[in-house]
């Protein structure tokens, strides 16, 4: 806009008049002191400024040294370590052959004989049962004698046999097994 | 006002000041603090919160630099609209309580004989009080376009106002200021040169 580039000096002896005597008052020049004072507070925040500066590079470095001591403790370790295998023998297993070995992260050297390569192990062949044609149907005849009868919880006793079956059973036992002295095994079949 | 002796711009010296050339902060302040202390001295009519004023403009440009927007003002009318605000906390305190009588005393300027520097002196006394008689919202103007020279334009973007408001309040303000001399033009206190 025009007006707002203009100098609004007036016209006419009255504002001339005016202005003359405003000229009167004269204002001294501003005081030194000032711009001393100024210098001090821009010193005094530079180095405020870089002082806040310093805190997150010091802190920055620090995390990087703390990282970088740490590496250097632990060289081996791999970034996902695998936890140590732990084999225990299962309760139901009837014959242990041998006792497995028990591998506990308690003690370093245990610890580290845990952190050995896992290698794909087979599992354990069970033992094969061999069983003869007589003994297979024995074994089925007692199948069907305890049809039906609560078998005992894996893990528990078997109830001990009484007296009066005694005898019942050597017998069979003995034809199946073929003793000496004893009653030959008889087919259910021919009984 | 827009470059210095090394040809550097009030932006690029602001620049230079926020990554800590003191120098460049320096030349900031000896361009301007001129005209920031004559407003604020002849707005509070006061020595000392003239001083006050300027140095809380500056320190007010080291906090915020990021407050002066080149685009809309030059850093001179920036610094002066500080300065005016800074300055009409005091001033219209003082206007509202009419305490003439606590302004403080002239700082006398050199002249050339005692009896010329008492008359001056209180020529300019006069001068002062009438305008500190002005209304801070007539007295600003007035003395941004009888005493800095400013344009219209200008004077709007100090004061924050349209330029056609500006106007108004510079017409009422030389009226007033104008009845509040006449007393002392017809003693012969001021004479016209």
């Amino acid at each position: 806009m025009k007006q707002d580039t203009k100098l609004d000096r007036g016209d006419g002896p009255e504002r001339d008049e005016l202005r003359a005597q405003l000229r009167r008052w004269t204002v001294p020049a501003a005081p030194p002191q000032i711009e001393d004072a100024l210098r001090r507070e821009f010193r005094r925040r530079r180095s405020r400024r870089r002082g806040a500066l310093w805190v997150p590079l010091a802190a920055a470095a620090t995390l990087i040294v703390a990282w970088q001591m740490r590496s250097t403790d632990v060289p081996h370790r791999s970034p996902s370590p695998q936890p140590p295998v732990v084999v225990l023998p299962s309760p139901e297993a009837p014959l242990p052959t041998a006792e497995p070995e028990r591998v506990s992260a308690s003690t370093p050297a245990v610890a580290e004989a845990g952190r050995t390569p896992r290698r794909s192990t087979p599992a354990p062949k069970e033992p094969e049962v061999v069983v003869e044609p007589d003994q297979a149907e024995l074994l089925a005849e007692l199948s069907r004698r305890t049809w039906g009868v609560r078998q005992a919880l894996p893990g528990t006793t078997i109830s001990a046999m009484s007296e009066a079956e005694l005898p019942q059973y050597r017998g069979e036992w003995a034809a199946v097994a073929g003793v000496p002295g004893m009653q030959q095994y008889v087919p259910i079949g021919e009984r | 006002m827009s470059a210095d002796p090394t040809g550097r711009t009030d932006q690029e010296l602001l620049e230079a000041s926020g990554a800590g050339d003191e120098g460049a902060f320096v030349e900031i302040y000896r361009r301007h603090h001129g005209r920031v202390y004559r407003f604020a001295y002849r707005m509070t009519g006061s020595p000392e919160a003239a001083r006050d004023v300027t140095h809380s403009c500056f320190v007010g440009l080291l906090e915020k630099p990021a407050g002066y927007d080149g685009q809309r003002a030059s850093l001179g009318t920036y610094l002066c609209g500080a300065a005016r605000h800074l300055s009409l906390r005091s001033a219209s305190r003082a206007w509202r309580e009419r305490s003439l009588a606590a302004l403080p005393a002239l700082q006398p300027a050199p002249m050339p004989s005692p009896l010329e520097s008492l008359l001056e002196d209180e020529r300019a006394r006069v001068v002062r009080e009438a305008l500190l008689t002005l209304a801070p919202l007539h007295r600003e103007v007035l003395i941004l376009a009888e005493y800095e020279d400013l344009t219209l334009g200008t004077i709007a973007q100090v004061v924050g106002a349209e330029v056609g408001a500006v106007k108004v309040r510079l017409h009422r303000a030389r009226r007033k200021l104008r009845v509040a001399l006449e007393a002392h033009m017809r003693s012969g206190t001021l004479v016209v040169d």
